[in-house]
C-alpha cells in the first residue's frame, strides 16, 4: 500500500496515526515540501520496512531510486533558503502535553519549506526572515492553525484538538466505511457514557440521539422494548420494525438483549442505497451494533456501578368518593335551582351512588384508598459490571454484567446477567479470526393487571377489611367468614342495607327507596376482585435464555482479496410461568398454570470475498456475498388446573390440564441471499457505490420467492478539489446522493396459504364424545404474495467548518414503497374480514439536520451540542384501487388510511361543544336537522357538527380529527467539561402529535378524573358549565369524537448525567488509572401539550389483535412515566 | 492451504447451486391447508364437525339480539355506565348503532361458519342455483353417494339455520355459497328477504331430501347431536310459519309428530339436564363440553347473577341475560295449588337478585360449563303445529299438554284462574278463544322458551312485536327504564322499536364496499 502512494507524494501523504490502526489520508498535508514526506516516511515508519518483505521488491527498489532523487533535489532547495533559525514547541492546548511530529511549514513563500517536531515537541526551521515568515502548524488529531513569526525566535505554538474525527470508521453493511466516503445516509453513535443512562436497554439510550431514528416508550413496564422507528412507516401490514444486526449477526428481539456496556458504537443505515445490502429486510432500517473488541495492550479493566430510584412522574388527578358525591349533591342543588329541570330530575344520584358514598365516609371514618399509589411501588435499579480488554497477537474483550431493574408498577422487575467474550486474532500472515461467545440470562416480572384497573376502582372500597367493614359485611350470610386484613372485594358489599347522612345533609335510607328491591343495594358493581388483590394472587414470569455465538475466519487469499467466511448461531429459550391462585380473580376460582416454553434457534452462514485496489487515483473495492439463514421455531405451552396448593405450582400437581390452551408448534423460516458492492473514488473526490442483494424467502410461495434490491450512490467532496484547498475555515464539505431498493417480508409464515385450525366438537350420547374437526380459522385470508420493496432517494449534505467546531449534515429523502403486504378489508360476509394483498403504495419523505457544535474548547472548559431534528410525512398513495380503508380499534374507535393523506388519521366526529338546552335541541330540530344516532339529542351531551352539510347527522358527517404521526421530533444533547467535572444531558421532543385519550373515551375512568369531570361540566340549562364539557355519559359519548383527541406533543429532559473524575494525582497514589463518581437521572422534567389530559404522552396501546400500524396513537390505561435518579461510579484499572 | 480454499469453493458452489434451496422450500409443520385437505370422507367430515363447532361462537351474542330485544330479559343495573351494559341497554332500548360491536361479532361469526359449510359444500359439488340446491359438479372428495348426502345434508342444515337467523334478524342480508375473491365479493349486494328465504328453502328442501330417514329410536348413539332429517323439518316448518304458508308448514310438522320418534319428556327440567342430554325432546341442539377442552358452554358464568362470588358457580357470575319482572311475573307460581315448574328451572334468586337458571351447571374454571343449547325442541314442534292449525280444539289441546307437562292442574271452573296453574278449561271466561288464541299461544312459547332465543323471532313472526314491547315498557319503565342515564321517556322506547326494528347492517361492511351502494336498513 505504502509503496505505491510515494508515487504521488506531491500530493497526499501518508501518515500513520499514533492512536489508531489505520491509515488516515489529511489533506492538510498538501502543502507539505517533499523533503518533509520523505522524513516521514523515514521516521522509523515501521510499514516501510514490512512492505520491503512483500512480494513486490522490484517495484519497491524503483521507489527507492525515485526517493533517492527526491532527496538530492530538496537537499539543494533547503541550503538555497536557509539563512535564519525559528525555535518553538508544539503542545496540546488542553493538556500542555508536547506533540511530536506535527509538521511547520513555512508559507507565503515559492517554495514552502517544512520540518517536524521531536518526540519533546520542539522543532527547528530555517526561514529567509523572520519579520514576515508565517508559519503553518498541522498535526493529525489538531486543527491547523497559521502562526506569524513576527520576528521572535522563539515560538510557543499551541494547538487545538480537532472537535469530530472526520475520518472517523463507520460499520455499513458487511464493511466498513470511512465516513469521509460515505454515499449513503448513515447515523453513528459512539457509546461514550450512554450505559451511564439508568435504563436497562440501549434502545431508550438512543431516544433523541439521532434524526431520523423515533424510538417511542410504549409503557413505561420494564423489560418491554420501545417502539422504534427509522424515516416514518414505510410498512403497514407487514412488521415495521427496523432490522437489529449485532456484530454481523440480525438479531430477531431487536436490541432487547444487548447489554450497553458492551457496546462500541451503534450505526443506523437510514437510506435504502445503504440499508440495501441487508435486501429483503433493509425496508425499515438497519440498526448495527457493534461491540467493543480487545485492544493490543495490557489488561484494562473497568468496574462499573450504579444504583437509583424510581418514582412515577405524575397521575391522575382523581376524586374521592366522597369528593365526587359532593360534587353530584352540589350539582343537584344547581339543578334545584334552575326552573326548567324538572323535579324528578333534580336528584339524579343513584342509591348505589349513595350507598358507596356511605361506605366511604361511615363505615371507613372517610379513609380513601388510593388505587393508583396501591399499583406502584418504590422501585430500585441497580447495576454492576466488569469488563476486561487487552492482548497482542490475540486480542480479547471479555465483559460481566449484572442488573436488576424495578418497574414502578406493582409485581415488575426486570433482570439481567450478560457475559460477552469477543477474541480476535491472527493465524499466521494470511488467516485471521475471530470468536465471540455471548451467554445471557434474564428474568422478567410482568404485572398481571393493567393501570387502568387501578386508576377506575372505587376509592371507597378499603384494601383490607376493617374491623368496622368486616362486621358489616358479616350480616350478609355468604360473607360471615370474613375477617379484619382479609381482602376487601365490591361483592362482599352487595345486597345489604345502607342508612346514612348524605353531603347535603339529609338523611338517606335504602329501606325506604321505592326502586330497591327489598331495600337492598350492591354499591361497587364491578364484578371483579380488587386490582391489588388480584395482582399480588398473580404470578407472571419470563425466563429467557440467550446465546448468540459465532465464529469468522477471513484468508488472504491474493493482495487486496479477502475471503471472509463465518458462522453464527442464535439460541433463545424462553420459558413463561404464569400462576393465578385460588379465587385470584374471582371467587370460586380454581388455582391454574400456564408453562409456555419457545425455542427459538437460529443459524446463519456467510461468505463474503472482498477486493480492494488502488491503481493511480483510481480506488477500488468489492465485496461479493452469499448468505444462507434458517431459523427453526418450537413452542410449547401446558395449562393446568386444581393445584392442590397454592405454593406448589408446578403442573405435576394439577388435577387436570385444560387441553384446549395445551400444545406444541413448529415453524421454520428460511432465507437464502447473494449480494454484490462495488465502491470506488477517483482523487477521494468522486465516490461511487453500486450495490445489489438478491434474497429468496419461505415467506412466499414458489416464484415468488425471490427478490431483487439494487442500490446506486454518489458523493463528491468539494472540501478536496484545488479550488477549496485554501479555504482553511473549511474543514469538510461533501455533497451525496443515493438512491436504492429494499424489501420487506415481515409477516407471518405461510400466509400465503389458508390453513385449518382444530375446531372439535362433542356428539353423541350422553355428555358426548370429543370428535375431531377442523375449520379455516384465520380472520385474514390467504393470497399470492411476494415481496414489499421500497424505492428511496436520498440526498445530503455535510458541511464542517472552523477548525471542525461547527458541522452540520442535511438530509432529504423521499422513499416509496409500493406492493405493499397490505391486510385489506374485505367484505365481512366472506368469513373474514381481512386479505393478505401485494398492492397499494406510501411514501415517506422528510428532512433531517444534525447539528454539533463545539462552543467552548480551552484547557479547562469544553462544552459541546449536538442537535437534531427530523420530519417525516407519510403519504399513502394507493391502496390497490380504492379511495380509503377504515381500520377499527380496541374501542371500536376509527382509523382512516385514506389516499393522499397519511395511513393513519382518527376519524369520527367534530364537536362544537354540547347541546345546552333541550330548547336548543328543539330549535334545531324545528329548522330540519336529524339525526339516525341513535343517541344524539340529548341536552348535556356533545353537539356535533353537519360536516356534509345535509341537516343530518349520521355516519357521513364523520371526518378526520388528526394523525398519530408528529411534524417532527427533535433531540438535543449537550455534553460539558469542566477541570474534573463533566455533565450531559439529553433533551428530546415531539412535535404536533395527536392521540385518543382511550381514558377519556372510555366513561368508567372518566368519571372520577378532574381532568374530565371539570366544575365546568353541563349540569343543567342554567348552569351549562363551559359549554364545552359534557355531562359523565351523556349523548354520544363513546363514538370517536375530537373530544378525546388530544395534543401528544411534548419535550423531556430525557437524561442528565453529572460526574467528577478523581485527578490523576489522586488516582496514581490509588494505583489506579482513573475513576469517576456520577449521578444520572432520566425523565426528570417533561413539558406536556396543554390540552392533553392523561399522564403519559408517549404511552401507546398496541394489543392482541389490535397491534397493526395503521391503528396507531391510541391510549389507555398508560402507566406513569417512571422517574429515575442514580448514582454510580466507574474505575478503570 | 490452498487445498483447503478449493474444498471450501466448492462446497459454497454446491451449496449455491442446490442444497440450499431447501432452506427456502418450506411447508407448514403444525397446521394442513386448505388445499391439501378435503379429499374424501374422512377428512370432509372432520370439516364438518369444524362447522358444527362454528355453532357456538354466534351463541355469545345472539342473546342479546333476540331476548334483550323483547321482553324476556334486560341488562341489570340501570343506572351503570360500564361500555359492555352501555352496549347492552343500547340493544335492550332498541338505540344501538350501525357501528354496534356486539351486533357486528354476530353477524361476522355467523358468516365465518357459513365459510366453513361453503367449504365441505364444494367439496361435495353441491351448489345453490336458480332457486335450487342440488349436487351439481362432481364431488372433489372422494365418498360413496350415501355418504356424500349425508355429510350435505348436515352442512346444509347448519347453513340454512344461520341464514334463517341472519335473514330475520337483520332483513335481506347477503348470499353466499361459495368462496368468491375479495373483488368478485365487492359485486354482491344484499339480497331480498324473499330471495333468502327461497335459498333457506332449498337448502333444507335438499337437506330432507338427503338426510336419512331414522326415527329418535334408530339413530345410532354415537350420531346424537348430528343433523336429523327431522331437524330440518322443522327448521323448514318454522321458515313457512315466518313465510305464512302455514299448510306447508303443518304437513311437515305432522310428519314429525307421526314418524320421528320424539316426544316430550314427562318432567321439564329433565330436559334441561346435563344428565340427560340429546334426549328424546331435543330435535337439534348446540353442544357444549365442559373440561377444559376450549367447548364448555360460557352461559352458566355470563347468565349467573352478579357479584354472588361462588354462590351460583365458581369464578362468579356476570348477570347477564338479567330476566325481567314482566316475564317473571307471568309464571304462576302460587305458596299453595298448582305452580308453574318452568319458572324454577328458568329462573333462580340469589338475594334480590334474578337470573337465567336454565343452563348453569357447576364449572371447575369460568365459561366452561356442560349445558347443550336447544335449537329446536319437541314443545316448540307441537307449539309450531298450533300456530299453523290455527284456533282449534287440537291447539288448544296441544296448548293444555304442554301446560301439563309444566305441572298444571285441571280448572275447577271457578274461582281465581291465576290462583294457581291451570289447564285453559274448555269454556267459560278462561277459555282459549278464537280472539285471544294467538295471545295464550305466544305466552306459552315466551314461558316454554325464556332465554333459547325464540321470543325476538315469535313476536315479529306474529305481528305482535309492537304490541307486546309496548306492553312489556309500560310495565317496566318506573322500575327500571326511568333509571337509565342519560334519562329515557316511555315515549322514546316505544318510538325505538318502530323506527328500528331490524338490527343494521354493521357500518363496516358498507364502508368496505366503496363500489356498490349498500342499502342500510331503515332507521341508521
Amino acid at each position: 500500500m505504502y509503496c505505491f502512494s510515494i508515487s504521488y507524494v506531491n500530493f497526499f501523504a501518508l501518515v500513520q496515526n499514533s492512536n489508531k490502526k489505520s491509515f488516515v489520508i489529511n489533506r492538510k498535508f498538501v502543502n507539505w515540501s517533499a523533503k518533509q514526506l520523505v522524513d516521514q516516511f523515514y521516521k522509523g515508519n515501521d510499514q516501510i520496512n514490512r512492505i520491503g518483505d512483500s512480494d513486490t521488491k522490484i517495484a519497491c527498489y524503483m521507489k527507492k531510486i525515485k526517493r533517492l532523487l527526491l532527496l538530492f533535489c530538496l537537499f539543494l532547495q533547503v541550503q538555497a533558503f536557509a539563512q535564519q533559525t525559528v525555535h518553538g514547541t508544539v503542545t496540546d492546548l488542553q493538556t500542555g502535553e508536547p506533540i511530536a511530529g506535527a509538521s511547520i511549514t513555512l508559507t507565503g513563500v515559492k517554495t514552502p519549506i517544512s520540518t517536524q517536531t521531536k518526540d519533546d515537541g520542539t522543532f527547528v526551521l530555517k526561514v529567509s526572515s523572520l519579520l514576515n515568515a508565517r508559519l503553518m502548524v498541522s498535526a493529525i488529531g489538531y486543527n491547523t492553525q497559521l502562526v506569524e513569526v513576527n520576528g521572535q525566535e522563539n515560538v510557543s505554538i499551541k494547538l487545538e484538538a480537532t472537535a469530530t474525527v472526520l475520518d472517523d470508521v463507520v460499520v455499513i453493511g458487511y464493511g466498513e466505511q470511512k465516513k469521509s466516503h460515505l454515499t449513503g445516509a448513515v447515523a453513528k453513535l459512539k457509546n461514550e457514557n450512554l450505559d451511564e443512562i439508568p435504563a436497562s436497554s440501549i434502545d431508550r439510550m438512543l431516544i433523541g440521539k439521532m434524526a431520523g431514528l423515533t424510538v417511542q416508550n410504549l409503557t413505561s413496564e420494564t423489560g418491554v422494548s420501545p417502539r422504534i422507528r427509522v424515516r416514518g412507516l414505510s410498512s403497514i401490514s407487514a412488521g415495521a420494525d427496523p432490522l437489529v444486526v449485532v456484530d454481523g449477526h440480525p438479531m430477531p428481539d431487536g436490541l432487547a438483549a444487548v447489554n450497553p456496556f458492551d457496546v462500541e458504537s451503534v450505526e443506523v443505515l437510514k437510506d435504502a442505497a445503504s440499508a440495501a445490502i441487508y435486501g429483503s429486510r433493509g425496508a425499515n432500517g438497519v440498526i448495527l451494533i457493534t461491540t467493543k473488541s480487545g485492544k493490543s495492550n495490557k489488561p484494562k479493566y473497568t468496574l462499573k456501578a450504579y444504583y437509583g430510584i424510581k418514582d412515577a412522574y405524575k397521575l391522575h388527578p382523581v376524586m374521592t368518593t366522597r369528593e365526587y358525591t359532593e360534587k353530584l349533591y352540589a350539582e343537584a342543588a344547581m339543578r334545584a335551582n334552575d326552573p326548567t329541570v324538572p323535579a324528578n330530575r333534580v336528584n339524579l344520584i343513584s342509591a348505589q351512588e349513595k350507598a358507596r358514598y356511605l361506605v366511604e365516609s361511615v363505615l371507613s371514618n372517610g379513609q380513601s384508598t388510593n388505587w393508583q399509589k396501591e399499583g406502584l411501588q418504590t422501585a430500585g435499579i441497580y447495576n454492576i459490571q466488569l469488563g476486561v480488554a487487552g492482548g497482542k497477537e490475540i486480542k480479547y474483550f471479555v465483559s460481566g454484567n449484572y442488573q436488576q431493574d424495578d418497574g414502578i408498577m406493582n409485581h415488575n422487575e426486570f433482570n439481567r446477567i450478560n457475559f460477552r467474550t469477543k477474541i480476535d486474532g491472527n493465524l499466521g500472515r494470511k488467516v485471521k479470526f475471530g470468536v465471540n461467545l455471548n451467554p445471557s440470562y434474564s428474568k422478567t416480572i410482568r404485572p398481571t393487571t393493567n393501570f387502568t384497573d387501578y386508576y377506575r376502582f372505587y376509592s371507597g372500597l378499603p384494601v383490607y377489611h376493617t374491623v368496622a367493614t368486616a362486621a358489616f359485611v358479616n350480616q350478609n350470610e355468604q360473607w360471615k367468614d370474613i375477617r379484619p386484613g382479609d381482602w376487601a372485594q365490591p361483592r362482599h358489599f352487595s345486597n345489604l342495607t345502607y342508612a346514612g347522612y348524605m353531603p347535603d345533609g339529609t338523611f338517606w335510607d335504602s329501606n325506604l327507596d321505592p326502586g330497591l328491591t327489598g331495600g337492598k343495594v350492591s354499591p361497587f358493581s364491578s364484578s371483579n376482585n380488587t386490582p391489588k388483590s388480584i395482582a399480588d394472587r398473580q404470578s407472571n414470569i419470563t425466563n429467557n435464555y440467550r446465546l448468540q455465538s459465532g465464529g469468522n475466519l477471513s484468508l488472504d487469499l491474493a493482495r487486496g482479496l479477502v475471503l471472509k467466511t463465518s458462522g453464527s448461531i442464535y439460541f433463545n429459550y424462553i420459558e413463561r410461568d404464569f400462576f393465578s391462585k385460588r379465587d385470584a380473580r374471582a371467587d370460586g376460582e380454581v388455582n391454574r398454570g400456564e408453562h409456555f416454553t419457545r425455542k427459538y434457534i437460529d443459524l446463519l452462514w456467510e461468505n463474503t470475498l472482498n477486493y480492494t485496489k488502488r491503481e493511480g487515483h483510481h480506488n477500488f473495492a468489492g465485496l461479493l456475498g452469499f448468505t444462507a439463514q434458517k431459523t427453526n421455531i418450537l413452542e410449547a405451552q401446558i395449562v393446568g388446573l386444581n393445584l392442590p396448593s397454592d405454593d406448589i405450582q408446578t403442573l405435576n400437581q394439577a388435577s387436570s390440564i385444560e387441553l384446549e390452551n395445551t400444545y406444541t408448534r413448529k415453524n421454520a423460516i428460511g432465507l437464502l441471499s447473494y449480494l454484490g458492492r462495488i465502491t470506488y473514488d477517483y482523487k477521494n473526490r468522486y465516490l461511487f457505490s453500486v450495490s445489489l442483494r438478491t434474497d429468496g424467502s419461505s415467506y412466499f410461495p414458489k416464484g415468488k420467492k425471490y427478490g431483487w434490491f439494487p442500490a446506486v450512490s454518489a458523493g463528491w467532496r468539494l472540501n478536496e478539489e484545488p479550488f477549496l484547498a485554501d479555504v482553511l475555515w473549511l474543514n469538510n464539505l461533501k455533497i451525496r446522493t443515493s438512491y436504492g431498493a429494499t424489501g420487506n417480508n415481515n409477516i407471518e409464515p405461510f400466509a400465503y396459504m389458508e390453513l385449518l385450525n382444530m375446531a372439535n366438537y362433542p356428539l353423541g350420547g350422553g355428555t358426548g364424545t370429543l370428535e375431531n374437526g377442523l375449520a379455516a380459522n384465520n380472520d385474514v385470508l390467504p393470497n399470492i404474495l411476494t415481496w414489499e420493496r421500497t424505492y428511496q432517494y436520498n440526498a445530503g449534505i455535510d458541511v464542517s467548518v472552523l477548525n471542525n467546531r461547527l458541522s452540520l449534515s442535511l438530509e432529504y429523502y423521499n422513499g416509496v414503497t409500493d406492493r405493499l403486504l397490505l391486510k385489506q378489508a374485505t367484505m365481512s360476509f366472506s368469513g373474514s374480514n381481512q386479505f393478505w394483498n401485494n398492492i397499494g403504495k406510501v411514501r415517506n419523505r422528510g428532512f433531517e439536520i444534525e447539528l454539533n457544535t463545539v462552543n467552548i474548547r480551552n484547557r479547562k472548559t469544553e462544552w459541546s451540542t449536538s442537535f437534531n431534528l427530523s420530519t417525516n410525512k407519510n403519504t399513502l398513495l394507493d391502496l390497490g384501487g380504492e379511495a380509503y380503508q377504515l381500520n377499527y380499534g380496541e374501542r371500536n374507535e376509527v382509523y382512516a388510511a385514506i389516499i393522499g393523506a397519511p395511513s393513519v388519521q382518527f376519524y369520527g366526529y367534530k364537536t362544537n361543544g354540547v347541546w345546552l338546552s333541550d330548547e336548543e335541541i328543539a330549535k334545531a330540530q324545528a329548522e330540519g336537522l336529524t339525526s339516525t344516532l341513535s343517541k344524539y339529542f340529548i341536552a348535556g351531551g356533545l353537539k356535533f357538527v353537519d360536516i356534509n352539510g345535509d341537516n343530518e347527522i349520521n355516519e357521513k358527517d364523520r371526518t378526520v380529527l388528526g394523525t398519530p404521526f408528529p411534524n417532527f421530533t427533535w433531540g438535543m444533547t449537550n455534553n460539558i467539561r469542566y477541570a474534573g467535572f463533566d455533565l450531559s444531558f439529553v433533551i428530546q421532543g415531539v412535535q404536533g402529535v395527536k392521540l385518543i385519550n382511550g381514558d377519556g373515551y372510555y366513561n368508567e375512568s372518566k368519571w372520577y378524573n378532574k381532568n374530565y369531570n371539570t366544575p365546568n361540566r353541563w349540569v343543567s340549562a342554567a348552569y351549562p358549565g363551559d359549554g364545552k364539557t359534557p355531562y359523565a355519559a351523556e349523548g354520544a359519548d363513546w363514538m370517536l369524537t375530537d373530544y378525546v383527541i388530544e395534543n401528544g406533543s411534548y419535550a423531556a429532559l430525557r437524561s442528565v448525567i453529572l460526574g467528577y473524575a478523581l485527578p490523576s494525582s489522586i488516582t496514581k497514589k490509588m494505583k489506579i488509572n482513573g475513576a469517576r463518581f456520577y449521578a444520572s437521572g432520566e425523565n426528570l422534567f417533561y413539558i406536556m401539550a396543554k390540552g392533553y389530559r392523561g399522564i403519559n404522552p408517549e404511552a401507546r396501546t398496541v394489543s392482541g389483535n389490535y397491534a397493526s400500524p395503521l391503528i396507531d396513537g391510541y391510549q389507555r390505561g398508560a402507566f406513569p412515566i417512571g422517574r429515575t435518579i442514580t448514582f454510580g461510579i466507574d474505575i478503570n484499572f | 492451504m490452498k487445498n483447503i480454499f478449493h474444498i471450501y469453493f466448492l462446497w459454497i458452489s454446491i451449496c449455491i447451486l442446490s442444497a440450499c434451496s431447501k432452506v427456502i422450500d418450506l411447508q407448514p409443520e403444525s397446521n394442513v391447508s386448505v388445499d391439501n385437505f378435503y379429499r374424501n370422507y374422512t377428512e370432509v367430515r372432520t370439516a364438518l364437525t369444524g362447522v358444527y363447532n362454528g355453532l357456538q361462537k354466534p351463541l355469545e351474542t345472539e342473546w342479546m339480539l333476540t331476548e334483550l330485544r323483547s321482553d324476556i330479559s334486560k341488562q341489570g343495573s340501570p343506572g351503570s355506565t360500564s361500555v359492555s351494559n352501555i352496549e347492552l341497554n343500547d340493544l335492550n332500548t332498541y338505540l344501538q348503532n350501525s357501528s354496534h360491536p356486539r351486533v357486528y361479532d354476530y353477524w361476522f361469526y355467523t358468516y365465518k361458519n357459513i365459510r366453513s359449510a361453503n367449504y365441505v359444500l364444494r367439496s361435495l359439488g353441491v351448489r345453490y342455483q336458480e332457486g335450487a340446491t342440488t349436487f351439481a359438479t362432481e364431488p372433489t372428495a372422494v365418498m360413496d353417494e350415501e355418504q356424500r348426502q349425508r355429510l350435505a345434508g348436515e352442512a346444509l342444515f347448519i347453513r340454512a339455520y344461520h341464514y334463517f337467523n341472519l335473514t330475520r334478524l337483520f332483513g335481506g342480508v347477503f348470499i353466499l355459497t361459495e368462496p368468491q375473491t375479495p373483488a368478485d365479493l365487492k359485486k354482491i349486494n344484499r339480497s331480498s328477504i324473499a330471495d333468502c328465504f327461497k335459498f333457506i328453502e332449498a337448502d333444507l328442501k335438499a337437506a330432507i331430501e338427503w338426510l336419512p330417514i331414522q326415527t329418535y329410536d334408530k339413530q345410532p348413539e354415537a350420531d346424537r347431536g348430528r343433523v336429523t332429517l327431522w331437524a330440518a323439518k322443522a327448521l323448514l316448518a318454522k321458515l313457512y310459519l315466518t313465510m305464512d304458508k302455514k299448510t306447508d308448514a303443518l304437513s311437515l310438522l305432522n310428519d314429525i309428530i307421526d314418524r320421528s320418534g320424539h316426544a316430550l319428556l314427562a318432567s321439564f327440567e329433565d330436559v334441561f339436564s346435563i344428565n340427560n342430554e340429546m334426549n328424546r325432546e331435543i330435535l337439534f341442539a348446540v353442544r357444549y363440553k365442559a373440561g377444559g377442552l376450549g367447548l364448555g358452554n360460557f352461559m352458566a358464568n355470563a347468565f349467573a347473577p352478579l357479584n354472588s362470588g361462588s354462590a351460583i358457580v365458581n369464578g362468579n357470575g356476570s348477570g347477564l341475560n338479567y330476566p325481567t319482572l314482566h316475564l317473571e311475573s307471568r309464571y304462576i307460581v302460587p305458596n299453595t295449588g298448582f305452580k308453574d315448574e318452568r319458572k324454577s328451572v328458568t329462573i333462580g334468586r340469589y338475594n334480590t337478585l334474578s337470573y337465567v337458571q336454565k343452563f348453569i351447571s357447576q364449572v371447575m374454571t369460568r365459561n366452561d360449563a356442560e349445558n347443550d343449547f336447544p335449537v329446536i325442541r319437541y314443545s316448540d314442534v307441537l307449539l309450531m303445529k298450533a300456530e299453523a292449525l290455527g284456533y282449534s280444539q287440537e291447539s288448544v289441546d296441544i296448548i293444555n299438554s304442554i301446560r301439563k307437562r309444566a305441572g298444571a292442574g285441571v280448572y275447577p271452573g271457578s274461582g281465581n284462574f291465576s290462583a294457581a296453574f291451570y289447564l285453559y278449561p274448555d269454556s267459560g271466561p278462561e277459555a282459549i278463544t278464537d280472539s285471544n288464541f294467538l295471545d295464550k299461544l305466544l305466552l306459552e312459547r315466551r314461558l316454554e322458551f325464556a332465554f333459547e332465543n325464540h321470543r325476538y323471532f315469535d313476536l315479529v313472526r306474529t305481528g305482535h312485536f309492537e304490541s307486546a314491547m309496548d306492553t312489556y315498557y309500560e310495565a317496566e319503565y318506573d322500575q327500571h327504564y326511568r333509571r337509565f342515564r342519560p334519562p329515557l321517556e316511555l315515549d322514546d322506547l316505544k318510538k325505538n322499536i318502530r323506527i328500528r326494528p331490524l338490527l343494521p347492517i354493521p357500518q363496516r361492511e358498507i364502508d368496505t364496499n366503496n363500489e356498490i351502494q349498500i342499502i342500510q336498513n331503515p332507521g341508521y
